[in-house]
């Protein structure tokens, strides 16, 4: 977390990160013009589906991670696969929590065992259930392994919950980007939800930087540990 | 730590930004009803109308009320503003209004509305986007803290390495 030791490229991506993250705030609560039948409410949308974005690029990179390690059994996959699964897990919380406080007022509800709410549920489970399966396996190699295969099982429900409100009828709202007629965002709404989706892109990466130093910091010091015991 | 405490920053410029949008909002609702004599014939004309808002069609409680003079009705329909006499500060959804006048002889009667007036959403925007980046900057600081302790870890055991 300290400045001093950081790449030029990771002080970057920190300045860049603030900057777009005031930049966000003001497109979201002051250029977005409010829409007609939810008002204000409805900005609840330019974070609610960034988190779940970005949850879905935690998830994939959890996968990319997971299939790296299988593949070249080399740690670094791990490390990236555990770093992700937290920040995942993080933004689907986000997600789970600012659904229901957008559907209260809009549906008059705050859960529908829906299909897209089940799924996404089902998958926020599955990366608990990832997060507990890495502390409770003993053994670092063993532990990596399973994880590893539970990360890649795991990530066929992403694409499930991405089709879902395609595929079946759902309380949730259909899709507003290429969502087919009847679809689409005013133009400066477009502008609002699209810049998010790249503030919060570059917030993910940033705790990812982070998370990754810190995930380095605790296998050196196991190793560390385990020297001295010999 | 610099970096922790930039987010702390940014979390309470959003939240400042957002209160004063939630400050100014007008909480009115815009109400439009009917007013008829108890045969049913509509009324025309400037009424004085009573309005109050009940949680139940039988409570005797009244949440709020407040009083219209002199309101135009033209064959028996007219509308109003719900809170621009009397500020209206409810934050649940379902209320029962009745209207009482001196002007006409009604039927009595209460009606339900719903909040549809969207302004009182905003709270819930506001939630959401406090939970969203205080999630956040507690993640920020969890990752800060559980770096320190390894440092410190570590530290320790280069000490120890040193003394072996």
């Amino acid at each position: 977390m300290d400045n001093k030791s950081s790449s030029p490229w990771v002080r970057i991506l920190v300045v860049a990160t603030l900057i777009t993250m005031l930049v966000d705030l003001y497109l979201i609560f002051e250029f977005a013009p409010t829409e007609r039948a939810m008002g204000h409410v409805q900005r609840i949308f330019y974070f609610h589906v960034p988190s779940a974005w970005v949850a879905f690029l935690a998830f994939f990179i959890v996968f990319i991670g997971s299939v790296g390690y299988l593949w070249k059994r080399d740690r670094k996959y791990d490390m990236i696969a555990h770093s992700a699964a937290e920040i995942g897990v993080l933004f689907a919380t986000l997600v789970m929590i600012t659904g229901p406080i957008w559907g209260r007022p809009v549906w008059n509800t705050w859960w529908e065992w829906s299909p897209r709410l089940t799924l996404f549920l089902v998958l926020w489970f599955i990366y608990i259930a990832y997060m507990m399966l890495r502390s409770f396996v003993e053994g670092e190699e063993r532990s990596a392994r399973f994880a590893a295969v539970f990360g890649i099982v795991g990530f066929v429900d992403v694409p499930i919950v991405h089709l879902s409100i395609r595929l079946w009828r759902d309380i949730h709202p259909s899709p507003v980007i290429a969502g087919g007629d009847g679809s689409g965002l005013h133009p400066d709404m477009k502008i609002t939800f699209f810049f998010s989706l790249f503030t919060f892109t570059l917030l993910f990466f940033w705790l990812l930087v982070q998370r990754l130093r810190l995930e380095k910091s605790t296998v050196a010091t196991s190793e560390l540990k385990k020297q001295i015991a010999y | 730590m610099r970096k922790t405490l930039l987010l702390f920053a940014i979390l309470l410029v959003s939240i400042i930004v957002v209160a004063p949008l939630a400050a100014q909002t007008a909480r009115l609702v815009h109400y439009q009803g009917t007013l008829a004599d108890a045969d049913g014939n509509k009324f025309t004309g400037a009424a004085d109308l009573q309005i109050t808002l009940y949680n139940s069609p039988r409570s005797d409680k009244p949440l709020w009320s407040e009083t219209h003079t002199a309101v135009d009705v033209r064959d028996g329909e007219y509308s109003v503003l719900l809170g621009s006499v009397t500020p209206l500060k409810l934050s649940f959804y379902e209320y029962f209004l009745e209207v009482k006048t001196d002007t006409v002889e009604t039927t009595p009667g209460r009606k339900m509305i719903v909040g549809s007036g969207y302004n009182y959403r905003l709270w819930f925007l506001f939630a959401a986007y406090t939970i969203v980046w205080l999630a956040i900057f507690l993640y920020v600081v969890s990752i800060s803290r559980r770096q320190k302790k390894v440092i410190s870890d570590l530290e320790l055991l280069a000490e120890a390495t040193q003394e072996k």
